[in-house]
């Protein structure tokens, strides 16, 4: 079983993985290398190991369930949230340069298919064709307000990351740690 | 109840042992059924990045933009012409144009805005799997410390029974999360 630490929390393939997972076998891939096993195949607990094992055999399966529990979150859920904290820039998410793409991208390719629509039409209907389809004036309008759009949405993206995404660990920890170790 | 040994050296109580096993189970359980479960969800948010995920909401977009514009589009013009408005004229050219316009900028920006959606859909499900893995470790720290000093305020209660008034008691439990605090997020 391989176990999370500090060199796979740092592996740029994690970091990276919202820039780097564009289809399924990415995806399979971002959990497959670098001994970090999500498929790992527990084996189970014998619930009756410690049982004749002296007089705290309870404490000591106790003691195996929760090292299984704390390395089971370390194996799968721990890269994860290194993944999302690390996604937070300043202003926004590493998300944001490829939503600006595809909003280029999008409003360049309705506003090309618009004006092939509309030549066609004129067409249609026996008109001169020409710079009378053009539509770039649109396209600009549009280009504008929809890159404005997608950077407010990232930052609200990393504000909803930040007030609460990355859930409460620490201060849950904290307080268990105060209020209940003696 | 358990007992044997120096008997001024108090074993576990059956209770403390049973909850333990209990634990086991129940973790036993977790892994058979619910981890398979986590799993496939993992993946369904991981591929929520994807490029045929981000294709699939662009053109569900186009799609409906252009089933919304189209038809109005053509109405507009068919009213027009039985006005007798000219094709070639400039106010059926001026009205088009309006109109293709209108219908290029809305398909554009709703494609990108399927696209952010769908980043945000992502971002959910992360945030989803953050808590759901903060949730194991709860339990984790739970198992440690609290499940620990919950079974213990149970076990305390049982080895109350076996040993009325013993200082022993307090040993016992302050042994357990001794052991306890030496795994996972105190180590």
């Amino acid at each position: 079983m391989a176990y999370f630490d500090s060199a796979t929390a740092g592996n740029p393939q994690y970091n990276q993985f919202l820039t780097t997972l564009s289809n399924s076998s990415d995806v399979e891939s971002f959990y497959g290398g670098d001994g970090f096993t999500r498929e790992m195949q527990y084996e189970s607990l014998d619930v009756e190991k410690y049982m004749g094992d002296g007089d705290f055999g309870g404490q000591r399966l106790f003691a195996d369930v929760i090292s299984r529990q704390t390395n089971d979150y370390l194996n799968r859920f721990a890269p994860l949230e290194g993944a999302l904290a690390d996604s937070i820039t300043a202003t926004g998410t590493t998300s944001l340069e490829g939503d600006l793409e595809r909003t280029r991208t999008g409003i360049s390719g309705g506003i090309t298919n618009a004006t092939n629509q509309f030549r066609r039409n004129r067409k249609r209907y026996g008109a001169r064709t020409g710079p009378e389809e053009d539509l770039s004036q649109e396209g600009m309008s549009a280009m504008v307000g929809g890159l404005n759009d997608t950077r407010t949405r990232d930052s609200d993206r990393r504000l909803a990351v930040l007030q609460g995404g990355l859930g409460d660990l620490a201060p849950k920890a904290r307080q268990t740690n105060s209020g209940q170790v003696k | 109840m358990s007992g044997g040994g120096d008997p001024k050296t108090p074993s576990e109580s059956g209770a403390y042992k049973a909850l333990a096993k209990q634990s086991a189970t129940y973790f036993n359980r977790y892994q058979e059924i619910f981890v398979p479960l986590e799993n496939s969800y993992i993946d369904s948010v991981l591929d929520m990045g994807s490029k045929n995920n981000y294709d699939t909401a662009a053109g569900t977009a186009n799609s409906t933009f252009t089933a919304a514009y189209n038809p109005e589009i053509l109405k507009q013009q068919r009213q027009m012409l039985s006005q007798g408005v000219d094709p070639s004229s400039g106010k059926f050219q001026s009205a088009s144009q309006q109109s293709f316009g209108n219908y290029g900028q809305a398909m554009g920006l709703g494609m990108a805005d399927a696209s952010s959606t769908n980043t945000d859909r992502m971002y959910g499900g992360m945030t989803n799997l953050v808590k759901m893995g903060q949730g194991l470790s709860t339990e984790a720290i739970q198992g440690q410390i609290g499940a620990t000093a919950s079974s213990e305020s149970k076990a305390r209660s049982a080895a109350q029974t076996d040993f009325v008034g013993s200082q022993a008691t307090e040993s016992m439990i302050g042994t357990g999360t001794g052991i306890a605090a030496g795994y996972g997020f105190n180590a």
